[in-house]
């Protein structure tokens, strides 16, 4: 049931970036909710359901970005892994934690894209814009916490188990506890 | 007893995973750097693309909702009276202005049909490329409207960019902004022969245009009918830079597309079966 709501979250917002979003002005970049999507399924879901969910998004969103396939299953499974791996170091479940963490792996995301086409495809000359990414960085740190909690009341529509949000814990307890789906 | 099946269970999600991550893996990477569309693919490349023609639909309704009576709210307190005239008015306007505006893009989109050589099809956007680096489009045709990969696509500005993959409602266009994208130009007034590539948000570049050259800025760009996919003398674009560096034997031409790629609705294809690209 998750697994299939989460599937089914993941085309919509796919759906929508690639149509509504594009009529935002062009200052405000191109939101990748896709992308938080991909980091909350990392911080919430087991490896199993995780990894199924990671490959099929990546698989989805290289039929319509670019031409060339396989570059975005292999990152995101990459970065999933990398997540998993450092998550026991991290509390990404607070939104402290979640903004930066979104940041530097949209970051670390869009080099590795970047990288693999410029290698795959040498006489492809595309234009790396700091400024570009900056915004980009900037406006899916601003949307991590929102669309968090939009992915956490799906969860909780899905499981029927709520994680509260970090503004609304208590602070005791053990913080590093996993609370995984 | 227990810890035993919970060892057996512990081994048993182990080797599925072991055998599962691999086998994703190697599906992938056999994947990795091709352009084709497999079956499944496909099918939700045909899913999605629906669901962006829905919403495309939706979206285009709700704007000119907005454009037509939410902007027209500020107003309200001045007279309700005359909003209410005004609003009916400026409505019904703005109904005509936009059937007008829409019968001029169509009758630019009808000659340049009838201008070209081989019958052609007009498709709209239906969803944009999600990626930062590249530059694709989804239409609503597909193979059953006859669109095959490799066909050329235009507007009344000029070259627009060329099917990539199709399905049986739906196709891919790279457009000629992209990076992947190359075509064979010359310059209109030299017959400078040249190769345009995509630049993204810089627009063109023209390379392999030697140094003594004439090549000057304000030039027209257009197609030079070579490499089969293109028909000859499309607008390209408009030459706006050229740099002579002191080392090679090319120099650098900066190109202004004659598309505009952010306004691009409808786009006209040209059914050619015999295309080349590949």
């Amino acid at each position: 049931m998750v697994f299939f709501c989460f599937l089914m979250l993941g085309g919509v917002l796919l759906t929508l970036q690639t149509t509504v979003f594009h009529l935002l002005p062009e200052w405000a970049g191109k939101p990748d909710p896709l992308f938080i999507l991909v980091i909350f399924v990392a911080a919430r879901m087991d490896l199993f359901r995780g990894a199924g969910l990671v490959l099929l998004y990546g698989l989805g969103m290289d039929i319509f970005a670019g031409i060339y396939l396989g570059f975005y299953p292999i990152v995101y499974l990459l970065l999933f892994f990398s997540l998993k791996g450092i998550s026991r170091h991290l509390v990404i479940y607070e939104s402290v934690q979640q903004i930066p963490v979104v940041a530097i792996s949209y970051l670390l995301a869009s080099s590795a894209i970047y990288c693999s086409s410029a290698l795959l495809v040498p006489d492809c000359y595309i234009d790396w814009s700091w400024r570009n990414m900056l915004v980009q960085m900037i406006m899916l740190a601003m949307l991590s916490t929102p669309f968090f909690l939009i992915f956490d009341f799906f969860l909780f529509l899905s499981t029927r188990q709520w994680i509260k949000p970090s503004f609304l814990h208590s602070g005791n307890g053990n913080r590093f506890k996993r609370r995984e789906f | 007893m227990r810890k035993k099946d919970r060892r057996l269970q512990q081994f048993k999600s182990y080797l599925i995973l072991g055998l599962l991550l691999p086998l994703g893996f190697i599906l992938i990477l056999s994947t990795v750097g091709s352009k084709e569309f497999n079956a499944p693919r496909k099918f939700v490349f045909e899913m999605i693309a629906t669901a962006q023609y829905g919403v495309s639909k939706v979206t285009g309704y709700c704007r000119s909702l907005w454009d037509g009576y939410v902007v027209l709210w500020n107003v309200r307190d001045e007279n309700k009276k005359l909003r209410d005239e005004l609003l009916k008015y400026k409505a019904l306007s703005n109904e005509y202005r936009e059937a007008a505006v829409t019968n001029v893009r169509l009758n630019k989109l009808l000659k340049l049909s009838e201008s070209l050589p081989s019958p052609t099809l007009t498709a709209q956007i239906v969803g944009r490329d999600p990626s930062l680096w590249f530059r694709t489009v989804v239409i609503n045709r597909g193979t059953s409207s006859g669109v095959e990969k490799g066909m050329p696509v235009v507007t009344d500005a000029g070259v627009t960019g060329q099917v990539m993959n199709t399905s049986p409602h739906y196709s891919k266009i790279l457009l000629t902004n992209d990076p992947n994208s190359a075509i064979d130009v010359l310059v209109q007034k030299s017959r400078v022969q040249g190769i345009i590539k995509g630049a993204g948000r810089e627009g063109y570049r023209m390379h392999y245009v030697l140094k003594n050259s004439e090549v000057h800025k304000g030039d027209q760009i257009v197609t030079s009918g070579l490499g089969g996919v293109f028909p000859k003398g499309l607008q390209v674009g408009t030459v706006t830079k050229t740099v002579k560096d002191r080392r090679g034997m090319f120099q650098k031409v900066f190109v202004e597309p004659s598309v505009d790629f952010f306004k691009l609705e409808y786009l006209v294809i040209i059914l050619k079966k015999d295309s080349l690209a590949e």
